[in-house]
């Protein structure tokens, strides 16, 4: 046998969550979960690695499926208290090719190998007989094991269940498979070394990893975030305009310029997505859908942005009127459009009572024509949209456990405590590089950082969405 | 490993972060861990870290395919952009000399305006550059590249577009975060420094090939009221910097006097003056270029390349995507996600569905709880179920138990058999094979009825009804029905 590392089998009754508690603990969206019984009849191997050195390894297990027919088996063979193990290890020789004991077989296999053994039971539904010989069989094996009561509905019976699994289990544990907190997981991984004292370092080793790793995440993504922004708001499009009084063209250019805007931002999206290993990840966010609130709403503005007022207190209206004043001077060829660019611009323009929403100019062409640039979009409001928007999603990903297979539901209400929770200085802060961002200035790497630092102490700070006692 | 220019790395980078943006993040941090493993020096700075990564890649990808890579494409038109403008500057300074000091032995070559063509228009620009540098307007410096032989050259090649110079001309014109316009600020005022240095070594060239093949004669005139003693003193000044180095090229009171001469005489005032001596301005004019217009430009070569050096190094490490290839390289890969392709999982057959149960009369029915699922008889009756006579299956009933109440149920011959269970458990083949043993000994046509109870009386969850329905499809059993109860 090779080196002595921690494995661990997830055992148990059919449908209790097993696949769905190896799912979040390996941040595996690929393990099969399913409401329908018998959907695992192998058993598929999650290791730990660090840079190829495995720390500890998950065996995602079939579930139980005829129990009592091995245990009736087990106790014509045994002779005393003593052969229990023995007799367990020829069950799984003598079955292994047959069908009829295939689930109990593949389940034991690791077991008697060494693994340890995590016993998953669901806690929202009573206790039975039929878990008793499930139960006994692993006691059977003599391996070191744990109970987990998973909750897969509403209702609790954990009071029940405390009785029966004491008889077979001296550690009981309350972990919740798709709503544990990056916490929570880290702290049933350490437990893990209860099962035995050789664990106790590797264990503690492949924490450590773990949350190193979950801070790069962090630091990543929000770096993703903070250069996506920053190209956001620096982003224009230009397009040749055979007369400039087209108006057709001119709402076409505008609406291809919003296209590319969501485009950059569904890039964004995906990419901390795929920090946290989620790769086909199906998300639902109020604002990109054509019908629905998209970016340009006055709803969205209001959730995400500055009230007026605070733009106000913020000591940047002013700033930018100057800029502006500024943008024009130095430009003589440049000319303003701002009005009647298509309802979308119009209705957000509306709200802030802003022409200039998406600044359109068009520039005479030396060769004769004229061009047509769409963006950048000058709007105050404008980053904080995105900002708060970004933000909201990382937490939300960051939060989620990849044994949740729905659709990420972004919900932008929670998302105006963000951008109105941070300090007025910060506020200001980030407003300057912001609008450094939006006139093309080069953003520099010091702001850069402290972008990513106010967005990472921002999804640290907010209360995680599963703090409740956990303990049984 | 092969060195490449700073530029052709950033470019190359740039490049494939792009292509990586194709490419899986596993893929990604495999592939940097192992390069940071084997060569990064963590603590090195970004920059090297960063070369050293390209150089690896294209090592890789060099393997696969023989091209040369936009950033060495990027290079080298830098470097036929730099040749041309080394000719034109070159050519531009011959040619003006030529016209400056065109001398057709009638009217000396005034020394006034060579100054002021060969050095001072030089000087006056380098001033501009130094300002605007220090000031840092890039807004005014932008327009002044209208004039700036290297954006023009730039501007020109951009539209001509050919394949080799379409790194570049992405380089120069993409809009990024990562400070390219400044990049692009550096990489012109750089560029001009080339052509400003060839222009002065071809003013010097121009001069030398004049003095050698042909006979100069210089000297300078006013229509003004000037003194000839300050404009001594003027020159003189001017010769400061060489005085002690190059006695000779220090003008004298004497020859500044000798060479004034006057239109309306159409001659020097003393013409017997030997033609010689007012040639030996040259050695003067030869030393302004060389001190105010060569040397200065040299070191503004130097100093541009620095600062171009640092904004291409700048450009490389806050490149988007760049941060995170220094992450991959320096972290730990951690992995947690299975091993190999999923397998685990069962096709299941797709079985006929199980039929409904005619509702009619009341069915007299033998009923077993299986695993202490309660029965409830008010219920079983308004379902059209008619309960007999109640028995007790699986749980923690033995497997002979099972099989005695199998026989003991076929032995009444019943007209019908329900077996309650409970719906919030999944249908275990532990069950089916109870069920099957159970249809062995009934006949064919008995209606074997499953009747799923909940916790506390609510409704059977669609999920748990189908997933029941499912499970006892696989018997394929006509007269076996599901029911929530
Ligand atoms: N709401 C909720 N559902 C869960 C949880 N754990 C498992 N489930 C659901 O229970 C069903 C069975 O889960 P699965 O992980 O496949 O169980 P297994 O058969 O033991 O591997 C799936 O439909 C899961 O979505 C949980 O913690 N909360
Ligand atoms: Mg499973």
């Amino acid at each position: 046998m090779e080196a002595q590392i921690p494995v661990f089998a997830i055992v148990g009754h059919p449908n209790k969550g097993k696949s769905s508690i190896v799912s979040t603990l390996a941040q595996d969206s690929s393990v099969s979960i399913s409401p329908l019984s018998g959907t695992t009849v192998h058993c598929r191997t999650y290791p730990m690695q660090v840079d190829g050195k495995e720390l500890y390894r998950l065996v995602d297990t079939p579930g139980f499926q005829r129990a009592r027919a091995a245990m009736d088996w087990m106790q014509r063979h045994s002779t005393s208290a003593s052969d229990h193990v023995e007799v367990v290890r020829n069950f799984v020789e003598k079955q292994r090719n047959h069908q009829h004991f295939i689930s109990e077989c593949e389940l034991l296999t690791p077991i008697l190998a060494g693994a340890g053994i995590l016993y998953v039971i669901d806690g929202s539904i009573p206790y039975g007989p039929e878990y008793d010989a499930e139960m006994e069989i692993l006691r059977w094996t003599g391996q070191p094991s744990m109970a987990l009561i998973n909750q897969i509905g509403k209702a609790e019976f954990f009071e029940q269940w405390q009785q029966p699994l004491s008889q077979y289990f001296k550690i009981v544990r309350v972990f919740n498979a798709q709503t544990a907190s990056f916490d929570r997981q880290i702290q049933l991984l350490t437990g893990f070394s209860e099962l035995s004292d050789d664990w106790h370092q590797p264990l503690q080793q492949a924490a450590d990893q773990l949350q190193a790793q979950r801070r790069q995440r962090m630091n990543l993504s929000a770096r993703c975030i903070t250069e996506g922004l920053v190209n956001m708001l620096q982003a224009s499009e230009t397009s040749n305009l055979g007369n400039k009084d087209d108006q057709m063209e001119i709402d076409k250019a505008a609406e291809e310029f919003q296209q590319k805007l969501i485009r950059m931002e569904n890039r964004m999206r995906s990419e901390v997505e795929s920090y946290f290993n989620y790769h086909r990840l199906e998300r639902e966010e109020a604002a990109l859908g054509i019908a629905s609130e998209d970016l340009f709403s006055e709803r969205t503005w209001k959730i995400f942005g500055l009230s007026r007022d605070q733009l106000v207190t913020t000591g940047m209206i002013g700033g930018a009127a100057g800029g502006s004043l500024l943008d024009l001077g130095s430009g003589g060829l440049t000319m303003f459009l701002g009005s009647g660019l298509g309802a979308i611009i119009g209705g957000a323009s509306a709200w802030f009572g802003a022409k200039k929403l998406i600044g359109t100019r068009i520039l005479g062409l030396p060769m004769g024509g004229h061009q047509l640039v769409v963006g950048p979009i000058t709007n105050l409001n404008f980053p904080w949209v995105l900002f708060g928007r970004a933000v909201t999603h990382l937490q939300l990903v960051s939060q989620r456990t990849h044994a949740m297979r729905d659709q990420l539901q972004i919900i932008h209400s929670t998302g105006s405590d963000i951008v109105s929770g941070i300090p007025s200085a910060q506020r200001r802060e980030i407003q300057r590089i912001f609008t450094g961002a939006a006139k093309g200035h080069a953003v520099k790497e010091e702001e850069l950082s402290r972008l990513v630092e106010v967005i990472v102490s921002l999804v640290a700070k907010n209360p995680d969405s599963s703090k409740r006692d956990e303990s049984p | 490993m092969q060195k490449h220019s700073l530029l052709a790395d950033l470019v190359d980078i740039r490049d494939q972060i792009a292509r990586d943006r194709e490419t899986s993040r596993e893929q990604l941090q495999h592939r940097d861990r192992k390069i940071g493993l084997e060569y990064d020096r963590p603590l090195s700075a970004g920059v090297t870290r960063l070369r050293c990564w390209i150089n690896v890649i294209r090592k890789q990808e060099g393997l696969s395919s023989s091209q040369v890579s936009s950033g060495i494409k990027a290079q080298q038109s830098i470097n036929i952009v730099v040749t041309l403008l080394w000719l034109l500057g070159a050519i531009c300074g011959w040619i003006l000399t030529q016209t400056v000091l065109f001398y057709d032995g009638n009217q000396p070559v005034n020394i006034i305006s060579a100054l002021l063509v060969l050095v001072c228009t030089q000087l006056f620009t380098l001033l501009l550059l130094l300002v605007f540098s220090l000031l840092g307007l890039p807004g005014v410096l932008r327009s002044l590249s209208v004039f700036n032989p290297a954006a023009l050259l730039l501007g020109l090649l951009k539209r001509i577009n050919s394949d080799r110079l379409e790194a570049i001309s992405k380089l120069i014109s993409s809009t990024d975060i990562t400070g390219t316009a400044a990049l692009r600020q550096r990489l012109i005022v750089y560029l001009a420094q080339h052509f400003t240095v060839a222009l002065n070594l071809g003013i010097i060239a121009a001069l030398l090939y004049l003095v050698a093949v042909s006979d100069l004669a210089f000297g300078w005139n006013t229509t003004l009221d000037v003194d000839t003693h300050s404009v001594a003193r003027w020159l003189k000044g001017i010769s400061w910097p060489w005085h002690s180095l190059v006695p000779a090229a220090v003008p004298d009171i004497q020859l500044v006097e000798t060479s004034r001469y006057y239109r309306l005489q159409g001659q020097l005032r003393n013409g017997d003056w030997q033609a010689a001596q007012l040639g030996s301005w040259w050695i003067y004019i030869l030393m302004c270029v060389l001190v105010y217009g060569l040397l200065p430009r040299i070191l503004a070569l130097i100093i541009s390349g620095v600062q171009y050096d640092r904004a291409v190094s700048g450009a490389m490490t806050s490149a988007s995507g760049a941060n995170q290839i220094l992450a991959r390289m320096s972290s730990p890969l951690v992995s947690t996600i299975a091993e190999g392709e999923d397998d685990s999982a069962i096709t299941r057959n797709v079985r006929p569905p199980l039929t409904k149960r005619q509702s009619g009369r009341d069915l007299p029915c033998l009923v077993i709880e299986w695993s202490e699922a309660h029965s409830n008889t008010d219920k079983m009756t308004a379902v059209g179920i008619e309960p007999l006579q109640i028995f007790s299956a699986g749980g923690h009933q033995t497997l002979a138990e099972d099989r005695n109440i199998v026989v003991h149920i076929s032995s009444h011959n019943p007209q019908g058999v329900a077996v309650v269970v409970k719906s919030w458990e999944p249908p275990m083949l532990e069950f089916l094979d109870f069920l099957r043993n159970l249809r062995q000994r009934l006949d064919k046509a008995c209606p074997l009825i499953v009747l799923l109870t909940t916790i506390s009386g609510e409704q059977v969850e669609g999920h748990q009804l189908e997933s029941w329905e499912a499970g006892l499809a696989d018997l394929s059993d006509p007269a076996l029905y599901v029911e929530p109860l």
